[in-house]
């Protein structure tokens, strides 16, 4: 186990704040250089899940589940019914007359689930009078059934019958799911991470409680699969564990701690001077090799086989990272809570030889919580062994909340979500010039000319 | 010596006609077409397509006018009479005279003009009942180079009661002092001064109709009056009162003096008295006008029928008078009168049948409706335009429609001496009086936008045309920079060339600059709904109306019938349905004032005004005269035999002495009597530039004093203008926009002017001004005031450029300022460079001082931006927000923050600074300039785009000819050629493009 003190000297905290946070108004990098803004609803938008290539659908403090054409921006369907705001939604894939067809799942403070039809518009099922309000939903397909996690976890079957469920557990309930191999499922509860077993006997499932990991510190924040042997989460003091997906052993534990100096606090608490900070592991992602944890408002990159830190920006953002996502060629990109989303890329410094280093990981004998299990000091690696930095590629500006999420459509565009209501969706704009000059084109052989 | 020269509209070429009199000597020769008409043109492979070309300038020396000889300082529009009592005599001149007209001879102008009489035939013409002449107007151009003056005449003739032959002869013309203006404009002064004559006509008839109802009524009257007198002198033999006091009851008439025990009849004469007190106002000015026009007036008032300022005590008095008279008379003259009356009933009886069954043909051409249902209250508004010099109109209009109907509840019948029925050594009725008020108004407001469309040089008017023909036909790109929209998109529901006038203009007068460019206001939808509903509500009425009224062809006007229509009348509580109890009365009824199919234009407003104005439980003793399409083809249809002894467009009164019917111009004239039928109509409607028909335009030639005149058939308006009506249409709409500008020459006058304006002033001009410049087009005036503001810019911010190219290159400019006057200013300065989106939106804000929004950085591309409405001094919050998207012009610390510009390709647009120094040459510099840009765009656009069309989907770089261009002016085409894209492919531009550059901040 390791714990991983980041920090910074006052110079590298200046050359640091000046890249991060200006990068200026000229972007050469950054091809979003069109944007959509959609209207539609009336709180805080919190959730956009992909339906298809074409489409996607945003939920949020409203009820509503608006569909959308990514394309064009057109609203597609509204789907109301929810009375209060939507928890948690999911696309479900399902095969009707050899066709695929996705539904959305949504789930919702009036402890209701449904399944919608976003091709119609229609509310296709519904749940009501659950016992407790759903926070986070999984969908199994290999068993063609899906779980929804509250204060109890239940399994469903495609016609939303209820197949089996836990005992009430606790009132904090589940706030974050896995899938794992063989049918198992991890599920985060507050500190502890639970396995269930959901055993298959024909069309019966029966689910059972296999395991209980109780290694984090403070409540789970984040939980996410790695890839097919590993799995990861993350705590509210910056711990970051992964796990085995098949044993459940932890494979390495590092404790993320901000260097905070007394000069250069930003928006943060001032503490004293070389004050280690703790802060929450917001949101993961990870293409299997790499994983990206948003750590309070920074960044922090992680190779997985390597089990070392690639890269790290202590201050990506004015203020939390939201979420977070890990693109082909190093390039990732963030949102947070200051309303904007940074694109990143991840450089190899220029000089390897740069005794930055030294600086970089400075061993502390003192850390956040005397109660805590004291670690073993962070053995020094060996210095900067593929350590790269991250670059500010581009940033988004536009909403004037919290960004809460994004989904990319690759060469379609970014939408992002937002609690200012709106939802913004970001295009490259040379291609789009490009199709607009196609539809020029396909006008004017029908029209025959001008 | 005179000179007379005629204008051929047929043949191409040269032509012209000599009339030789005593007052006529050798014409002048005129070119009416081009030169090259007869060449057969070298087809040049790189020429410009036909639409596109532009004739070169033929003429010697400069296009512009000539000095000119004549005696009036500008050219005006006459409308003149031909009195029957004194001869021909102006009437009003548009300017008003002593503007214009300088030492010119009105009088004798007049005389020359009025030369032919429309007189028709009446009594004594062997036809049993008058006819009456449905006489088309007749175009005339006339010169007299020797004086200087040519002119356009346009003959017409109102009906009125009392005339000779029942017609008014009036003319209106276009005078000017220079020909060419006359031949080219011809087509548009023809069209404009059809739809005048149209309007006079049109309310001249529905007064007319109203006239002959009373008139009706009175005749009625008297005929019972004659035949109880007849009957009382066989049985009773008894004394006067007796019989008087009889016929009262029987005819049961209210009056203010009379006391009775009924308390219905009280409350209807404190209504009366409420009634007559509005009239008594409305009259008020009428009266006047009378009583100074005409001192010849007669003191035998008790003959006129139908006068509305007439007070109800007054006329009792009369009556009174008349039945005294008419009793003490002996026993063989009352028959003799009472056969005379009854003749008189028939004869007047006819006459209503034919002026309602007037062709409705005209009513449904929209290329003519003078009546716009929602603006009544502004086009009664008192005009505040300065050419408003007639005495008699300046003073508050009263609400005609309001007038017109209680015309006939307060119309009291009144005996009438037969014999005096048609005294020609009486006053004769003012137009106004001729004329329903409302489309009196409307006609002196046409003449006044046409007084300005065609106001200044005619090169100058012939360039404009020239332009706006040439941008109707770049439609993909003319949106961007130029003051034109299309109105045929824009109208919508209307087809056709000649329904974009009649859009534009109702766009015109409605309070909001336009519903297209910006969402409508809640209010103006409000209106839409009400007029809706009331039409709706109508319609039943109207078809039931329709279906019973005019196929009643000889409506049974029995003495019992009329009582019965004459009791209701008098009661005042009971409408048509009310006293439809006898089937009799009610067929009656609608065929007895079946005038309101004359009426159909008025009536959502009428009926609108009339309820609001009249208390609920009193009467409407006339239907609502109601007026759908609907109806009118009904009418239509069924009038078509009417319709067809109705003489046709083309048809001309040659002589002084009778009137030729129908039939016999048929005969003479047969291919002027090919009249279209209503399908084809509509056809020639929808068929836009091709199918435009021409129509049957006659050139009379008349000399003064009853000289032989010829007449000449129709014109090929293609040789002239392709498409004038819309060039005419886009004039119309320019000049109707037209800021009312006291100063005429503004041109030579706008620097100095402008300089004196002080801050609030200036606020005022250019809130209006931005309103409508870049969307509504401006005329001359506009474009100089904007570019004098741009000039001025230019001046005071040497880094000008640089907004300029935000502008150009589609980031939105924010104006910050915390004085209203001076941000507007810049905003209109600025506005010259701002392209527009697409026809729909605008782009402009002169000044707002909600924050701002991202979203509305999507349509707004320059914001005149309130600083004080900001909570923080300084920087507002809202715009630090977008700052990524805008760039900032501080007013108030003169600061510019924004991209810097580092191109060429703009620097023209504010290089000349120092050089010109007149706005309007700045702004047709810097549209020059733009549109060498847009050119550029367009080019950009369609080339890239088939390139990619050839190489399938490679990578479709610039096009190698843009390649040598800078980044900036890259910027700058390619946000043009988006929006023309954008345009082209009819997508709303919805997203916003922006490009990340960094922000120089400017200071002086």
């Amino acid at each position: 186990m390791l714990r991983w003190i980041l920090g910074a000297r006052e110079a590298q905290g200046t050359v640091e704040k000046s890249a991060a946070l200006f990068i200026g108004e000229e972007q050469p990098k950054n091809c979003f250089t069109e944007m959509q803004v959609l209207k539609g609803h009336f709180d805080i938008v919190r959730f956009l899940v992909q339906i298809d290539d074409l489409r996607f659908a945003s939920a949020g403090d409203d009820g509503l589940v608006l569909v959308w054409n990514v394309e064009t921006g057109e609203l597609l369907s509204e789907l109301r019914g929810h009375m209060q705001q939507i928890t948690a939604m999911t696309s479900y894939a399902y095969i009707k007359g050899g066709d695929t067809h996705t539904a959305l799942i949504t789930a919702s403070s009036d402890r209701t689930l449904s399944l919608w039809d976003p091709d119609t518009g229609n509310r296709v099922q519904n749940v009501s009078d659950l016992q407790s309000s759903v926070k986070c939903l999984l969908v199994l397909d290999r068993l063609d059934t899906w779980v929804s996690g509250g204060n109890e976890l239940c399994v469903w079957n495609r016609d939303f019958e209820l197949q089996c469920k836990t005992v009430h557990h606790s009132d904090t309930g589940i706030s974050a799911m896995v899938e794992l191999p063989k049918n198992f499922i991890a599920a985060a509860m507050d500190r502890e991470i639970v396995i269930f077993k959901l055993n298959v006997s024909g069309s019966d499932i029966a689910v059972m409680a296999m395991q209980h990991l109780a290694d984090h510190q403070d409540t789970i924040r984040s939980l996410i699969n790695v890839n097919d042997g590993l799995f990861a989460s993350g705590s509210h003091i910056g711990e970051l564990i992964l796990w085995d997906s098949l044993n459940w052993t932890i494979q390495a534990y590092e404790h993320i701690l901000w260097e905070e100096s007394a000069g250069e606090g930003q928006s943060e608490v001032r503490l004293t001077n070389q004050k280690q900070v703790e802060r929450s592991i917001q949101h993961m992602s990870s293409d299997g090799e790499l994983l990206v944890a948003a750590v309070g408002s920074g960044l922090y990159v992680y190779n997985v086989p390597l089990k070392s830190v690639v890269a790290y920006r202590r201050i990506a953002h004015d203020s939390n990272v939201l979420h977070t996502m890990l693109q082909e060629d190093g390039h990732l990109m963030s949102c947070s809570e200051d309303g904007s989303v940074r694109m990143w890329e991840l450089q190899d410094l220029p000089l390897p030889a740069e005794p930055a280093s030294s600086g970089l990981f400075g061993m502390f004998g003192t850390f956040g919580r005397s109660s805590k299990q004291v670690c073993p000091p962070a053995k020094n690696l060996p210095e900067v062994s593929g350590l790269r930095s991250l670059e500010l590629t581009g940033d988004l500006i536009g909403h004037s909340g919290a960004v809460q999420m994004f989904v990319s459509f690759k060469e379609k565009g970014l939408v992002t979500c937002s609690t200012d209501h709106l939802l913004i969706v970001w295009r490259d704009g040379e291609l789009q010039s490009q199709l607009r000059s196609l539809a020029v084109l396909h006008k004017l052989e029908q029209n025959q000319g001008l | 010596m005179r000179r007379l020269r005629v204008l051929n509209f047929n043949t191409p070429g040269w032509f012209h006609i000599e009339t030789s009199t005593t007052m006529i000597g050798s014409p002048d020769l005129v070119a009416f077409t081009k030169e090259s008409y007869f060449e057969e043109l070298p087809t040049d492979p790189f020429a410009f397509p036909e639409e596109l070309s532009v004739p070169s300038y033929t003429g010697d020396g400069t296009p512009w006018s000539k000095m000119s000889i004549a005696k009036f300082k500008r050219d005006f529009i006459l409308l003149a009479e031909f009195s029957e009592q004194v001869g021909p005599q102006p009437l009003l001149t548009v300017p008003h005279e002593t503007k214009a007209c300088g030492t010119f001879d009105l009088n004798h102008f007049s005389l020359r003009i009025m030369s032919v009489d429309y007189q028709t035939s009446l009594a004594g013409s062997g036809i049993n009942s008058p006819k009456l002449n449905f006489v088309e107007d007749s175009k005339v151009v006339l010169g007299d180079s020797k004086e200087g003056v040519f002119s356009y005449i346009h003959h017409f003739t109102l009906y009125d009661l009392e005339a000779r032959g029942f017609v008014r002869p009036f003319c209106l013309a276009y005078v000017s002092s220079d020909e060419n203006k006359i031949i080219q404009q011809f087509q548009q002064l023809s069209s404009e001064f059809s739809k005048v004559s149209e309007c006079l006509k049109t309310g001249n008839r529905k007064n007319f109709a109203n006239e002959l109802e009373a008139k009706l009524r009175d005749l009625e009257y008297t005929r019972v009056v004659l035949l109880r007198e007849t009957e009382g002198e066989n049985v009773f033999n008894s004394s006067v009162k007796n019989t008087k006091e009889k016929e009262w009851t029987l005819n049961y008439i209210p009056t203010l003096e009379r006391d009775t025990e009924d308390e219905k009849l009280k409350e209807k004469s404190q209504f009366h008295k409420e009634e007559v007190n509005v009239q008594e106002e409305a009259g008020h000015t009428r009266q006047e006008v009378e009583t100074r026009n005409c001192p010849l007036q007669p003191e035998s008032e008790n003959t006129s029928n139908n006068r509305s300022a007439v007070l109800i005590n007054r006329t009792e008095e009369q009556n009174d008078k008349v039945k005294k008279e008419v009793i003490s008379k002996p026993v063989d003259k009352i028959t003799e009168e009472l056969m005379n009356v009854e003749k008189s009933i028939q004869e007047n009886n006819s006459l209503l049948k034919q002026i309602t069954s007037y062709p409705t043909r005209k009513l449904r051409d929209s290329e003519f409706s003078p009546y716009e249902p929602d603006d009544l209250p502004h086009s009664l508004e008192p005009d505040l335009d300065d050419s408003r010099p007639h005495g008699q109109f300046s003073g508050p209009v009263p609400d005609c429609s309001a007038i017109s109907y209680m015309n006939t509840p307060l119309h009291s019948p009144k005996l009438i001496n037969t014999t005096s029925c048609r005294r020609f050594d009486r006053r004769l009725k003012t137009l106004q009086e001729l004329c329903d008020e409302y489309f009196h108004q409307q006609a002196l407001k046409q003449l006044h936008s046409i007084e300005k469309t065609f106001r200044g040089d005619a090169s100058h008017i012939y360039t404009n045309q020239l332009c706006q023909n040439l941008l109707r036909n770049l439609k993909s790109t003319n949106f961007l920079f130029e003051h034109t929209y299309d109105s045929e998109d824009a109208a919508g529901l209307q087809a056709g060339t000649a329904a974009s006038h009649s859009s534009i203009r109702q766009a015109s007068f409605l309070p909001a600059p336009t519903i297209l460019s910006e969402p409508a206001s809640l209010e103006s939808y409000a209106s839409c709904v009400e007029m809706l509903s009331i039409k709706l509500e109508l319609d039943p009425v109207t078809l039931s109306r329709t279906l019973s009224g005019p196929s009643d062809d000889n409506p049974p006007l029995s003495s019992k019938d009329l009582e019965i229509h004459g009791e209701t009348e008098d009661k005042g509580e009971v409408s048509a349905p009310d006293c439809g109890d006898t089937q009799d009365a009610a067929v009656m009824k609608s065929s007895i004032s079946s005038g309101d199919s004359i009426e159909v234009l008025g009536t959502e407003k009428s009926f609108r005004s009339e309820s609001s104005s009249i208390p609920s439980n009193t009467a409407m003793p006339k239907p609502p005269p109601t007026c759908t399409t609907a109806a009118t083809e009904d009418l239509k249809q069924a009038r078509v035999p009417t319709r067809r002894t109705c003489s046709e467009d083309s048809i001309e009164v040659l002589s002084t002495t009778d009137s030729f019917f129908p039939e016999d111009l048929r005969a003479s004239y047969p291919c002027a009597i090919d009249e279209e039928s209503p399908e084809q109509d509509t056809d020639e409607k929808n068929s836009m530039f091709q199918n435009q028909k021409v129509k049957q335009v006659e050139c009379v030639v008349e000399e003064p004093h009853g000289c032989p005149t010829i007449t000449l058939s129709p014109p090929d308006p293609a040789v002239t203008f392709p498409s004038e009506d819309d060039c005419h249409a886009s004039c119309t709409n320019l000049s109707l926009l037209e800021e009312p500008c006291p100063t005429v020459r503004d041109d030579l006058s706008d620097c100095f002017s402008f300089r004196s304006t002080t801050t609030s002033t200036a606020s005022d001009t250019f809130s209006a001004c931005i309103h409508g410049d870049k969307r509504q087009g401006g005329g001359r005036q506009r474009c100089g005031r904007v570019g004098r503001a741009a000039l001025k810019f230019l001046r005071q911010f040497p880094f000008a450029v640089h907004a300029a190219f935000s502008l150009l290159s589609g980031r939105t400019l924010v104006v910050l300022g915390s004085e209203e006057g001076t941000v507007r200013r810049l905003v209109a300065a600025l506005s010259v460079y701002t392209p527009h989106l697409s026809s729909y939106r605008e782009s402009v804000q002169p000044w707002i001082s909600t924050p701002l929004q991202l979203t509305d950085l999507l349509n707004w591309k320059l914001v005149g931006f309130n600083r004080m409405c900001s909570p923080t001094p300084g920087f507002p919050n809202c715009l630090g927000h977008c700052s990524r998207y805008i760039s900032v012009l501080d007013a108030d610390q003169k600061t510019l923050r924004c991209p810097t510009y580092s191109g060429t390709l703009i620097n023209l647009l504010v290089d000349p600074r120092s050089h010109i120094t007149r706005g309007s040459t700045y702004f047709l510099f810097a549209q020059s300039v733009l549109g060498k840009l847009v050119a550029h765009a367009f080019f950009l656009t369609f080339s890239s785009t088939l390139k990619m069309g050839t190489n399938s989907r490679e990578s479709p770089q610039t096009v190698p000819c843009h390649e040598h261009l800078h980044r900036d002016d890259k910027k700058i085409l390619h946000y043009l050629s988006e929006l023309i894209k954008l345009h082209f492919t009819d997508v709303p531009p919805n997203v916003l493009r922006f490009s990340y550059s960094a922000n120089s901040v400017f200071k002086l």
